[in-house]
C-alpha cells in the first residue's frame, strides 16, 4: 500500500538545522541501526534487502538485493562502491542528501559493507559537488573519530572493520557509468569496460565489486530498522519503498521531494509542484534525467515506478521512424523510463527543437569517444539538430536524426549511446510537427564560419 | 541506403605469404552422438575436456569449432567476411569500432563478433538486412568526421578504411555538417609520425605498445569526437618495435618517417624473407621497386615472430642499399692498393693460387661467416673436404658481427645479432675456432692461406683498421664480402657478395628453424650470392666435379638436407638438435614478386 506523501525515509533530515554534524545526526538516529545489523548474519541482511524490493535509484531500476546476490560466494576481497557522480541533466538529489543527511549515507554504507563483506570502501563523488565533497569528507571523519569506521565492531560473524575513502571525480558525466567510474578511481582513463565480467565478478582492482546510488544505499538503514518487508510494503508492486523526484523546469514550485512510489506525474506537477509557473499547458516532460525519452501531456497519469513507465500502454512506443517502433527486445517497444527521478517540466511555449539540440550537445561533449556509433553519432546529432533549431534545417535532417539514432542505440559499449539516441528518436515520435516546421522555416545554408554545435 | 550485400574480397597476400603457420585444423570427426548430448548452454561440467568441440550455426550452415573461440576468427576461418577494424589477431578485443556487429538469436541487440566467444548451438546471422543496416551505419559513422585525403595519404591503396568503403557500398555522403579537425602532423617519436584526423581511434596502436611492447607510451586525450591519440607530455613514442603501430594502423594516421612519401603502396612488390638482423629471424615481406628495397614489413609466423618485428630490423634493409661493394678486385696484399678486375678473372686467380697451396700441404684456414646462408656455408664445408684430400690441412672459424647483449629481451631482439650463428657453428664443425682463435693464429704465424666467406667480424672499424696488418704474412687471402673494409683492401682477392635480400636460401635462427630467404632485388653491380662465388672458385680448382650443390641455392638446400639428417642424430625437436631443424626445413613455393597493387589492405 503506498505510503501517504509525508512518510520519509531519506530526507527527514532535510532543512533541519546542522543535521550533517554527527551530533545532531546521531540525536535524530544515525549509526542506531548499526547493532541490529552487526547481530544478523550477512546473508540474512542481503535476504533482507531482497526481500524489501529497493531497486537502484541510480538510473537502472536494477533490484539491490539481486545485485548483491552476484557477489562469487568466499570471494576474498570484495569491495562497495557509492556512486555519487550524479550528472544526469535534471537529476538534483544525491547531492541534497549528501548535504543534509551524508551520516545515513555512512551508516548504510557500513551495514552494506558488512553485508558483502568489504573491508574498504569507496564514495566517488562528482568533482564539481565541491561543498558536498566537504560536507561528506567532514561526516567520514566523524564517523573515524567516534569508531564506527576504522575500528573493530563486534558481529555476529566476530570482529569486523571497514574503510571509507571519499573519491572526487574530474568532472566527467560517463563516471558516473559505473565500469568507467571504476576505471576512474583505479587511476585509468574514464572509459566504460566491456561487460561481461560485471563487476559484481570483476570491478575495482578485478575484484568483485558492488556500485550503488548514493539514495539506494541510503535506504538501507530503514530496511534494517523496520524489515524488508516493510520497506517493500511502503512500495508499489516490485518497487520498495518511497521515491526522491527532482522537480525542474516550468513549474511554480520546483525542488527534490521524497513521495510515494506510484503518484502520477499529472499529480506531483499539479499538486505538490503548484503546476506551471506561467499557469500554461504543459506541453512536455523529461521522465526520469534527459536520457530517456520524453512524455507529452496525453501520458501524465502514468505512475512514476520503473515497471509502470516500461510498460504503460497509455504511453506511445518511440519510433525509429513513422510506423516503425525501436524495440528493446522482440515485441517489446521502448517507452519511457524511470531513470534518475529527474523530471524536467516544459510548458507550451518551449522550443522543443532547441531543448532537443541542448541535450544533444550535452551527450557529445560527454561522449567519451571510446565507440564508434557514440562517439561519432552524437556530435553528428548534436550539429545537426543544432543547426535545425538555429533555422539552419537542410532537407532530410529529421529523419537522417532518426536515423543516426537508431544507428547509436543498441549498438554501443556503454548505455550513454543510448542516453542520446533515444530522447532523440522519442522527442521526433511526440513532437515531429515541432521538427517540421521548424525545417520549414529553415534560411537555408548556414553561413560560413557557423560553428553552432562546437563545444 | 541501398540494402545490397557487401562483395567480400577474400584474397589476401598476407595469407598466401604465411609458411610455417599452422594451417587450420581439419575439424576432427565428432561422434554425432557426442556432440548432441549437451543441452544447449550447459555449463561445461566436470567431464567435459578442456578444447571442447562444439556446432554452431553460422548463416544458416552448420560449424564446428572450439568451445569459447572468438566469434570472428570462427567467421573468418569459414570464409564468412565479417569486417572490422579494432580486432587483430595478435591484440586483445576492446570491441571499440563495433564493424563486427553480428546477430545471435537471441540476444535482443547485436552483439562484437570479436569480443562473443561461441557457445554450442549458438545461432549467428552476419548478413541479415538488420546486420548489414547497422554495419554500414558504423561505417559511415567513421567516415563522418573522417578527411578523407586520401590522393595525399601514404595508406592509400593499402588502407582497410578505403577497402571497406569499396566493399561496402560506394555510396556519397549524408553528412553535411563541419567536420572536426585535428592535428594534421604530430610528431609521436623519432620513426613516426601522427595524422590526427585521420586516426579512426581503434586502440591498436596503444594496444601494440601496451601488450606487445610492454612499455604503455600512448593514450587517448580529449573526448566524444574531439578524442585524439597521444603520446603524454614529454613522452615519445619510442619503443624497439614501435614500427609496428605503423602495420596495424588500419588507416594513415601513423606513417614512417623512414617510408611516408617516399613510394605509393600500390607501386611496390612484395617478397616473403627473414630478417637479417639478429638470430631471432623474424619473417618479413621485402617489399621493393625498381630494383631497390623501400621498407620491411613483419610477416606472420606463429612461431617466431606472430606478427611483429623490431624496428632496428626494419632498417636493416638500408645496408642492402649503401656501402656495397660492386666489383672484384685482385691486389698485392699488404695494403697495397687493388686493381678492379672482371669477376671471372678474380675467381680463376683464386682458384689457381687456391689449388697450389692446398697441394703444397699448407695449413689454410676457412671462415664461415654467420651473417652468410645456410647454402653457402655448406658449400664451404664441402670444398673443405676436398681441399683436405689435396693436402691441405684445413682450419675452421665460425665469426660474425659483436653481439649486443643490452638489445636481448624476451619479446623477439637476441643478443646475437647474425642471423645464422646456428648454421655456421653446424657446417664449420665442432672444432672450429671463434673470432679470437682467428686473430691469434694470424698472429702466430699458423696460416698461410685464409679464405673468407663473409668478412665479419666482432670489431668496431677502428679496431678492425688496427688488427687488419695481421693478414700481411698469409700467402693467400680470399675475401668475399658485401661492403668494403679495411681487411678487405688487404686481401689478394677481393670478391664482391650479394646480401641476404639478394639471394635464394635460408638461415637457421636460434630455435633452429631453417627458414627460406628469397631473392628480392638483383645483387648490385658484379656482386654474386657466396655461394655462387665459392662454387665458381671451386670449379675452377677442380674441387667441384659431380656436386649438387654448386648448380643452385635448391640443389645445394636439397643435398644440405639430406646430408646435415644422415650424418647427425635427427630427434624431433628443433629447439633439442640442429639436425631436426634441418629434417623438417622447406624449401617452400617459389614467389614471383607480388605486386601490392592487389593487397586490398595491410593492417
Ligand atoms: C552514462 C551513465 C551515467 C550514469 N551516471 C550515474 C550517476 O551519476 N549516478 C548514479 O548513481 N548512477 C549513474 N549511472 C548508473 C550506474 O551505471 C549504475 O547503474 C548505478 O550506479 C548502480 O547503482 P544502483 O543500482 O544503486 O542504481 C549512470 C549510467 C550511465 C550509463
Ligand atoms: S557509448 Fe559512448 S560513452 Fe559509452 S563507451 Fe561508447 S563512446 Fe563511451
Ligand atoms: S593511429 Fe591508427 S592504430 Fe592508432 S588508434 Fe588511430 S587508427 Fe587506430
Ligand atoms: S628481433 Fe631480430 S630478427 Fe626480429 S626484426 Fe628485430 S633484428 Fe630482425
Amino acid at each position: 500500500m503506498p505510503a501517504d506523501r509525508n512518510f520519509k525515509i531519506v530526507t527527514r533530515l532535510f532543512g533541519v538545522q546542522n543535521s550533517n554534524r554527527i551530533d545532531v545526526a546521531m540525536a535524530n538516529g544515525a549509526y542506531k541501526r548499526l547493532p541490529t545489523a552487526f547481530a544478523m548474519q550477512p546473508q540474512a541482511l542481503v535476504d533482507e534487502v531482497k526481500k524489501s524490493n529497493l531497486r537502484g535509484r541510480g538510473g537502472a531500476g536494477f533490484p539491490t538485493g539481486m545485485k548483491w546476490g552476484f557477489i562469487p560466494k568466499g570471494a576474498d576481497t570484495v569491495y562497495l562502491v557509492c556512486n555519487a557522480d550524479e550528472s544526469e541533466p535534471g537529476t538534483c538529489k544525491d547531492r541534497e542528501l549528501l548535504f543534509w543527511d551524508p551520516h545515513l549515507l555512512v551508516e548504510g554504507m557500513i551495514i552494506a559493507s558488512y553485508a558483502l563483506g568489504c573491508k574498504h570502501a569507496y564514495i566517488y563523488i562528482r568533482g564539481e559537488m565541491i561543498r558536498e565533497a566537504a560536507v561528506l569528507q567532514k561526516a567520514v571523519d566523524e564517523a573515524y573519530a567516534k569508531g564506527f569506521l576504522g575500528r573493530e565492531q563486534q558481529t555476529a560473524l566476530g570482529p569486523y572493520k571497514v574503510d571509507l575513502t571519499v573519491h572526487r571525480g574530474a568532472g566527467a558525466y560517463i563516471c558516473g557509468e559505473e565500469t568507467a567510474l571504476l576505471n576512474s578511481l583505479e587511476g585509468k582513463r574514464g572509459w566504460p569496460r566491456l561487460k561481461p565480467p560485471f563487476p559484481a565478478v570483476k570491478g575495482l582492482f578485478g575484484k568483485p565489486t558492488i556500485v550503488n546510488n548514493v539514495e539506494t544505499l541510503m535506504n538501507i538503514p530503514f530496511i534494517v530498522e523496520h524489515g524488508g518487508q516493510k520497506f517493500a510494503d511502503v512500495g508499489v508492486g516490485k518497487s520498495g519503498g518511497t521515491r526522491i523526484l527532482c522537480m525542474s523546469g516550468h513549474l511554480k514550485k520546483p525542488g527534490v521531494f521524497e513521495l510515494p512510489i506510484g503518484i502520477t506525474f499529472r499529480q506531483v506537477i499539479d499538486e505538490v509542484c503548484g503546476g506551471t509557473h506561467s499557469g500554461k499547458r504543459v506541453k512536455a516532460v523529461i521522465p526520469g534525467g534527459s536520457s530517456m525519452p520524453p512524455l507529452d501531456p496525453s501520458e501524465l497519469d502514468v505512475p512514476i515506478e520503473f515497471d509502470a513507465l516500461m510498460n504503460d500502454p497509455r504511453i506511445k512506443p518511440v519510433q525509429y521512424k513513422p510506423g516503425h517502433n525501436f524495440e528493446l527486445a522482440p515485441g517489446k517497444p521502448l517507452r519511457a523510463m524511470a531513470g534518475s527521478g529527474g523530471i524536467v517540466v516544459m510548458d507550451e511555449d518551449t522550443d522543443i527543437v532547441a531543448v532537443c539540440a541542448r541535450i544533444m550537445r550535452f551527450y557529445a561533449h560527454e561522449s567519451c569517444g571510446q565507440c564508434t556509433p557514440c562517439r561519432e553519432g552524437t556530435g553528428w546529432m548534436a550539429k545537426i539538430c543544432t543547426r535545425l533549431a538555429d533555422g539552419y534545417g537542410q532537407p532530410g535532417d529529421v529523419d537522417l536524426l532518426s536515423s543516426i539514432a537508431y544507428g547509436i542505440a543498441g549498438n554501443t559499449i556503454c548505455p550513454l549511446g543510448e542516453a542520446a539516441a533515444w530522447p532523440m528518436m522519442g522527442f521526433i515520435t511526440k513532437f515531429r510537427p515541432d521538427f517540421e516546421a521548424r525545417l520549414a522555416q529553415s534560411r537555408g545554408l548556414p553561413p560560413a564560419g557557423y560553428h553552432g554545435a562546437h563545444p | 541506403m541501398a540494402e545490397t550485400p557487401p562483395s567480400p574480397i577474400k584474397s589476401s597476400i598476407a595469407a598466401a605469404l604465411r609458411e610455417t603457420a599452422t594451417p587450420p585444423s581439419p575439424p576432427p570427426v565428432v561422434p554425432p552422438a557426442a556432440a548432441s548430448a549437451a543441452p544447449a548452454g550447459s555449463a561445461p561440467g566436470p567431464a567435459s575436456p578442456p578444447s571442447e568441440l562444439v556446432t554452431i550455426k553460422l548463416d544458416g550452415r552448420d560449424v564446428q569449432a572450439k568451445k569459447g573461440a572468438n566469434l570472428l576468427e570462427v567467421c573468418l576461418a569459414n570464409g564468412v567476411d565479417v569486417s572490422y577494424f579494432c580486432y587483430h589477431p595478435g591484440l586483445s578485443s576492446p570491441a571499440v569500432c563495433r564493424q563486427c556487429l553480428v546477430e545471435v538469436v537471441g540476444q535482443p541487440k547485436l552483439v562484437p563478433a570479436c569480443f562473443t566467444p561461441i557457445a554450442d548451438k549458438m545461432e549467428v546471422n552476419t548478413s541479415t538486412s538488420r546486420v548489414l543496416t547497422i554495419r554500414r551505419q558504423m561505417l559511415e559513422f567513421t567516415l563522418v568526421n573522417h578527411p578523407v585525403d586520401c590522393p595525399i595519404c601514404d595508406k592509400a591503396g593499402e588502407c582497410t578504411l578505403q577497402k571497406q568503403y569499396q566493399d561496402w557500398d560506394h555510396e556519397g555522403s549524408r553528412s553535411s555538417i563541419p567536420k572536426v579537425h585535428k592535428p594534421k602532423m604530430q610528431d609521436l617519436g623519432p620513426h613516426i609520425v601522427l595524422d590526427a584526423e585521420r586516426c579512426i581511434l581503434c586502440t591498436r596502436c596503444i594496444r601494440v605498445c601496451d601488450e606487445v611492447a610492454g612499455q604503455k607510451q600512448l593514450t587517448m586525450a580529449w573526448r566524444g569526437d574531439r578524442e585524439q591519440l597521444t603520446v603524454a607530455p614529454g613522452h615519445q613514442l619510442d619503443n624497439p618495435y614501435s614500427l609496428n603501430t605503423v602495420d596495424v594502423c588500419p588507416v594513415g594516421a601513423l606513417t614512417s618517417k623512414d617510408f611516408r612519401f617516399t613510394m605509393r603502396a600500390w607501386e611496390l612488390f612484395t617478397t616473403p624473407s627473414v630478417c637479417p638482423g639478429c638470430s631471432t629471424g623474424c619473417n618479413v615481406e621485402v617489399h621493393h621497386a625498381q630494383g631497390e628495397i623501400w621498407r620491411l614489413v613483419p610477416r606472420e609466423n606463429l612461431q617466431v615472430n606472430k606478427y611483429w618485428m623490431c624496428d632496428e630490423g626494419r632498417f636493416t634493409y638500408k645496408d642492402v642499399r649503401h656501402k656495397r661493394l660492386t666489383s672484384a678486385r685482385i691486389g698485392g696484399g699488404k695494403g697495397q692498393p687493388a686493381q678492379i678486375t672482371s669477376l671471372d678473372k678474380a675467381v680463376a686467380f683464386a682458384a689457381e693460387r687456391l689449388e697450389k697451396l692446398a697441394s703444397s700441404g699448407a695449413t689454410i684456414g676457412l671462415v664461415y661467416s654467420a651473417q652468410t646462408t645456410n647454402e653457402a656455408l655448406f658449400a664451404l664445408s664441402q670444398v673443405a673436404q676436398k681441399l683436405i684430400a689435396r693436402g691441405a690441412n684445413i682450419r675452421s672459424y665460425v665469426t660474425g658481427t659483436a653481439s649486443k647483449p643490452e638489445r636481448a629481451d624476451k619479446i623477439l631482439r637476441s643478443a646475437d645479432t647474425n642471423p645464422n650463428a646456428a648454421g655456421a657453428a653446424l657446417f664449420a664443425g665442432a672444432g672450429a675456432g671463434d673470432a679470437g682463435a682467428l686473430l691469434a693464429d694470424l698472429k702466430a704465424g699458423k696460416l698461410k692461406g685464409l679464405w673468407m666467406v663473409g668478412a665479419d667480424l666482432p670489431l668496431s672499424e677502428q679496431a678492425l683498421a688496427d688488427a687488419a696488418p695481421i693478414v700481411d704474412g698469409l700467402d693467400l687471402f680470399i675475401c668475399q664480402a658485401a661492403s668494403d673494409s679495411a681487411l678487405l683492401r688487404r686481401a689478394h682477392v677481393q670478391l664482391p657478395a650479394a646480401v641476404w635480400a639478394e639471394v635464394d636460401g635460408s638461415f637457421t635462427n636460434n630455435k633452429h628453424l631453417v627458414q627460406r630467404l628469397r631473392k628480392a632485388v638483383a645483387p648490385q653491380g658484379d656482386a654474386r650470392s657466396h655461394l655462387e662465388l665459392i662454387s665458381q672458385i671451386a670449379k675452377k680448382a677442380n674441387l667441384a666435379s659431380g656436386e649438387k650443390w654448386q648448380v643452385s641455392a635448391r640443389q645445394a638446400f636439397l643435398q644440405m638436407v639430406s646430408v646435415v639428417s644422415s650424418s647427425l642424430p635427427v630427434g624431433t625437436d628443433p629447439a633439442q638438435s640442429v639436425a631436426a631443424g634441418f629434417a623438417s626445413a622447406d624449401w617452400g613455393k617459389e614467389f614471383l614478386p607480388v605486386q601490392l597493387r592487389f593487397a586490398n589492405s595491410r593492417g
